[in-house]
């Protein structure tokens, strides 16, 4: 064992049921902290995105996310690469009310070979401004959700977050209604899990750390990136 | 002493009756990543191989715990990030395939780099290695006083953090001020230069706790 391992659905809950005091499951059924440990490992994926994973699919005027990708978190990059041609390009993410901006009558605009534009229709589907034509690929990059389901499988996040589990574990177990119940252990429990995801910010932001700045979505820079002036003069 | 046996000492229980030795493990190696993760006092290296076509590849997380930069032929290379490859071209991903040269953090294992490899090539990531971990073969970490503080004390909160709350509080702060203290020893490492070089700016702040040569530690 290292401190670099990342541990399995099975040493996470026994090591929740040390901090617990519940080795032998007395309490806390085993289900019970498979639940609370997948909830942890969501909550630090969906803040972090720490795990990422990319799709190839053929391209169409419309598709459907989680048909393409079954375990995307929400959809980030999507690249086009046209059927007789090798160049590759990113697809330009805008809002409907920005394309109502652009030009009203966007939608009446015929298919062309490459793709401008994609927007979002909903939750679940994204479309492409004008539609492809022709036989396209659509390569998109995404942070992805994580599961663990038996026992023996590890935890897709960083190795560095898995004594937090315990933590946040301990939050949701003395939660719950039941002879267990405990608020005040259940709230220091869940500051205790706050104070580690500061923590886990920290460590992050080191990685890379000439770039942290850069990082930090919804600065100006990267604003005028996604919504260059000259696209709101045409 | 060793940790086991200091840690042991301040809960004043020589062998496991109430803390098994797992959980005073488990407490020991929980402070040791937080402590380390934060102060970054020790370098490592790692290599990594590209290939022709893999734009995105992996790195050894088993090796470096917190990778900062990348080595070719020991010249270092350019760290960059998705907007800045957006805000160059939209069409990067056409750039002929050469040597890379620009490394994107891509996941929390993994890299993009660009332009996309037209051969193999080696470099050498730089970054924080993994402490190592504490266990039955091994109770003890060589660390100098202010460190090895803040890891006993830290650990020893979380392990009264279930039964003696308050009182976890109070070695909380103690192992946050030897934690600082250890902190301002780095800083002030070499610290006669210090005062004549520029100012730091906003990234060195951002990854405070690594030895180098910059701002006086506050």
């Amino acid at each position: 064992m290292a401190l670099s391992d990342k541990w399995s659905l099975s040493t996470l809950r026994t090591a929740a049921r040390r901090e617990l005091g519940d080795p032998n499951g007395l309490f806390w059924p085993d289900a019970e902290l498979n639940l609370y440990i997948n909830d942890w490992q969501n909550e630090l994926q969906s803040t972090f995105e720490f795990v990422w994973g990319t799709t190839t699919t053929t391209a169409t005027a419309t598709i459907t996310l989680l048909a393409v990708a079954p375990t995307m978190l929400r959809v980030d990059a999507i690249y086009f690469k046209h059927g007789t041609s090798t160049s590759v390009n990113r697809i330009v993410p805008r809002s409907k009310t920005d394309l109502d901006a652009i030009k009203r009558a966007w939608r009446q605009d015929i298919a062309q070979d490459t793709p401008l534009v994609v927007y979002q229709d909903d939750q679940d589907t994204v479309s492409f401004w004008p539609a492809p034509t022709a036989s396209g690929t659509l390569f998109l990059e995404y942070p992805t959700q994580l599961t663990l389901t038996s026992s023996t499988d590890t935890m897709g996040i960083p190795a560095w977050t898995r004594y937090s589990c315990k933590d946040y574990v301990g939050f949701r177990a003395f939660s719950r209604f039941g002879a267990t119940q405990n608020q005040l252990k259940a709230a220091r429990y869940k500051t205790k899990f706050d104070r580690q995801v500061k923590l886990f910010q920290k460590f992050y932001d080191n990685y890379m750390p000439e770039n942290a700045a850069m990082l930090r979505p919804g600065g100006k820079f990267a604003a005028d990136i996604l919504n260059p002036r000259s696209i709101f003069l045409k | 002493m060793d940790l086991v046996t200091e840690v042991r000492t301040l809960l004043n229980e020589a062998t496991g009756v109430w803390w098994t030795d797992a959980q005073v493990y488990d407490g020991l190696n929980a402070a040791i990543i937080e402590v380390w993760g934060s102060l970054k006092w020790k370098v490592g290296t790692s290599t990594y191989n590209v290939s022709v076509g893999n734009d995105i590849v992996a790195f050894s997380d088993t090796d470096i715990m917190i990778p900062q930069f990348f080595l070719y032929n020991n010249l270092k290379q350019f760290n960059s990030n998705q907007t800045q490859l957006e805000d160059w071209s939209r069409r990067w991903k056409n750039e002929p395939p050469a040597r890379p040269k620009w490394f994107v953090l891509w996941d929390a294992s993994h890299f993009r780099v660009f332009p996309s490899p037209d051969a193999s090539y080696t470099f050498t990531l730089w970054g924080v290695p993994w402490p190592t971990e504490i266990n039955a073969g091994n109770t003890d970490l060589t660390l100098d006083a202010q460190a090895r503080k803040a890891i006993v004390f830290r650990a020893v909160a979380h392990l009264l953090e279930l039964t003696q709350p308050q009182l976890a509080d109070t070695y909380m702060q103690q192992s946050v001020y030897n934690e600082r203290r250890q902190g301002e020893q780095q800083r002030t490492q070499l610290g006669v230069n210090t005062w004549r070089l520029a100012p730091g700016v906003g990234w060195e702040i951002a990854q405070s706790g690594n030895i180098r040569l910059g701002r006086k530690y506050q």
